[in-house]
């Protein structure tokens, strides 16, 4: 993983000064909540269930219940034992992991506030989560909060996860008070479990990193490389990350990067958007107009940018920025450099990066460098991050690779 | 706006008065766990020296005073107050415009600030820019650390702000307006980079802060100390 986008992306996100911790601590809880969120069921039984033309099937736990098809997808629910029911779905249409995370939490709460005959009084994240389940990024969510005004206050407890499965999102939220292994399992289960139809054009190499602010897990990015019949690789980058950013409030950033690379490690195009909280920040692409030059389209923030880049500057692909960190651990030269489209800090220009070895002490370390923006990196031995990490001021961002499958070519 | 740690020279609780010394911790961005040590000085209306330009009078991408919706917005306030409001007239207007405080949006340009009034310090000095330049002030965004004196503490949070020019200097407008909260006694500023480059490249040139942000500020003392 070259990542430059990443970096861009991640700094983007620090700068705007708005991270905090700000989880409940569960310390603070009194006695009967801690003995509520303690209740597991430690027997689950699991059902295969399939939506009705049989194209995904999945293992679901407890009892099954209610079923059926919405625009864009399909759910299911169970009985785990806990008093709500188990609620998982499965999105067929493009949708955006961490935006969706934070929008069935929202579901949930409203919900439960509204059975409960109130609105929500106070509200605090409890627990926040990010990883992989066999090859599938995930996001974890949960709150604590209360409805209703003391002293007929009641407590509510709204647990999400969501994970980017394939070509489909499944999630399962469940929104009650413990059974938070019982959740975690019965989610770990579905997602381990899905059978669906297979892609046109599979994926010879994929990784997926976990991105952490300090010690707190906040999102993952997921890479796809695929190859089409003239031998140019398709590289698909999704990052989704949850930060929050003061108290009772989270703020959820998604974006996606397709870009096309020759074998040699030439950027051919590349389409890149992204949105925060639902709401489209960029949608831009880079391509060659017929002239040769590079035309920079699309918008920022709903403001249209068109830009040329002279045709003579040629930046590196993902492929290529690997294949730069490759040769230089294996040769003797002390830093490479090479151009890059990074939309997430300049979509008008080709930016030039470089790389500089950093690695008495630890193997292939090396400082990730691109205009005002450094960070430390670790490579492997095909020029892919391992883990990296950035300072900026008191927030430290890291990144670092905890799933892959197949190999660079 | 972020917290920085903060810590005051130990044994030393007399009260601050005027502007205030301290020592930045700011780490070396690729390595982390290191970092270096600055002397600084925050002030009440701390700016930045260069001179004004062009660029602070004309509408940009960032500050974009010519889209429908601050020309929108600049109809209301020259109803409230008239061609040509004071600085204090314009923070007012800002501060009363972005209704929802909220630390949900990375850095949104003037003209989603009008349209949404929403956001944080950043949208709070981003769209003051924007109704400054407007009227015919010649304006910046400026970022740093702001130093927030409470009763019996102190706070830093990384911040974002506005500089006006005056016709003899910049002078610090804080749209947000710290001082409005009863708990805080006085804030102090201390700019680390003004918004350069405000095109589409506006996110690089933010990046600048990546080497000036501290991870701490410590031995706070007032400055003649």
């Amino acid at each position: 993983m070259p990542r430059l986008q990443l970096i861009a992306l991640l700094t983007a996100t620090l700068l705007a000064f708005t991270a905090a911790a700000v989880q409940a601590q569960q310390d603070d809880w009194p006695d009967w909540l801690n003995k509520a969120m303690a209740k597991e069921n430690k027997r689950l039984k699991y059902k295969e269930v399939s939506t009705e033309d049989e194209q995904y099937s999945f293992r679901m736990a407890g009892k099954p219940g209610d079923s059926g098809a919405f625009e864009g997808g399909y759910y299911w629910e169970s009985d785990i034992k806990g008093e709500a029911v188990l609620e998982c779905y499965i999105f067929t249409e493009p949708s955006d992991l961490a935006a969706l995370a934070s929008n069935l939490t929202e579901l949930g709460i409203e919900a439960q506030a509204e059975a409960n005959g109130g609105s929500v009084a106070t509200r605090s994240v409890a627990h926040l989560d990010a990883g992989v389940i066999n090859g599938a990024p995930f996001l974890a969510i949960e709150w604590v909060y209360t409805m209703g005004e003391a002293p007929n206050a009641l407590v509510g407890y709204s647990k999400v996860r969501a994970a980017r499965n394939g070509n489909i999102i499944q999630a399962c939220a469940h929104n009650f008070t413990g059974y938070r292994d019982t959740f975690a399992k019965a989610f770990e289960e579905f997602v381990n479990s899905a059978q669906q139809p297979a892609s046109d054009m599979p994926a010879y190499y994929e990784e997926v990193a976990l991105m952490r602010l300090g010690e707190q897990n906040i999102g993952v990015a997921h890479s796809a490389f695929r190859m089409d019949d003239d031998g140019d690789t398709q590289i698909i980058t999704q990052t989704a990350s949850i930060v929050p950013v003061a108290p009772g409030v989270i703020s959820s950033d998604d974006a996606t990067t397709t870009s096309w690379s020759t074998a040699d490690g030439l950027l051919i195009n590349s389409y890149s958007a992204s949105a925060q909280n639902g709401e489209l920040s960029h949608n831009l692409q880079l391509r060659r107009d017929d002239e040769d030059n590079w035309q920079v389209t699309g918008e920022m923030q709903g403001k249209p940018i068109t830009a040329t880049i002279d045709s003579t500057l040629q930046p590196q692909s993902d492929i290529g920025q690997m294949q730069t960190a490759a040769a230089l651990f294996a040769g003797e030269e002390q830093q490479a450099t090479f151009l890059a489209w990074l939309p997430d800090a300049d979509p008008t220009k080709m930016l030039e990066g470089s790389i500089t070895r950093d690695d008495g002490d630890v193997a292939k370390q090396g400082t990730l460098t691109v205009g005002p923006l450094s960070m430390s990196a670790r490579f492997d031995e095909s020029g892919s991050v391992v883990s990296a990490g950035i300072n900026i001021g008191a927030a430290v961002m890291t990144l670092e690779r905890i799933w892959k499958n197949g190999e660079l070519r | 706006m972020f917290e920085i740690p903060v810590e005051r020279v130990a044994g030393d609780n007399a009260p601050l008065s005027g502007a205030v010394s301290a020592m930045l911790d700011v780490p070396d961005p690729a390595h982390i766990g290191t970092s270096r040590q600055v002397a600084a000085v925050f002030g009440e209306n701390k700016t930045m020296q260069s001179p004004p330009d062009s660029r602070h009078t004309a509408a940009s991408f960032v500050v974009d005073y010519d889209e429908p919706a601050v020309e929108q917005l600049l109809l209301e306030l020259r109803t409230q107050y008239g061609d040509r409001p004071t600085v204090s007239e314009l923070t007012d207007f800002v501060f009363a415009h972005i209704e929802d405080k909220n630390y949900l949006r990375d850095f949104d340009l003037a003209s989603r600030v009008a349209a949404s009034g929403a956001g944080d310090c950043t949208e709070h000095a981003v769209l003051l820019t924007a109704l400054a330049r407007a009227t015919g002030h010649s304006a910046r965004i400026a970022i740093g650390v702001l130093l927030l004196e409470y009763e019996d503490d102190i706070g830093a949070y990384g911040h974002a702000w506005t500089e006006i020019y005056d016709g003899d200097s910049w002078q610090l407008a804080d749209a947000t307006k710290p001082q409005s909260e009863d708990i805080v006694i006085r804030p102090r500023y201390l700019p680390m980079i003004t918004l350069d480059d405000e095109g589409p490249g506006y996110t690089l040139d933010f990046m600048r802060l990546q080497r000036l942000q501290p991870s701490k500020v410590s031995q706070i003392a007032n400055a003649s100390h």
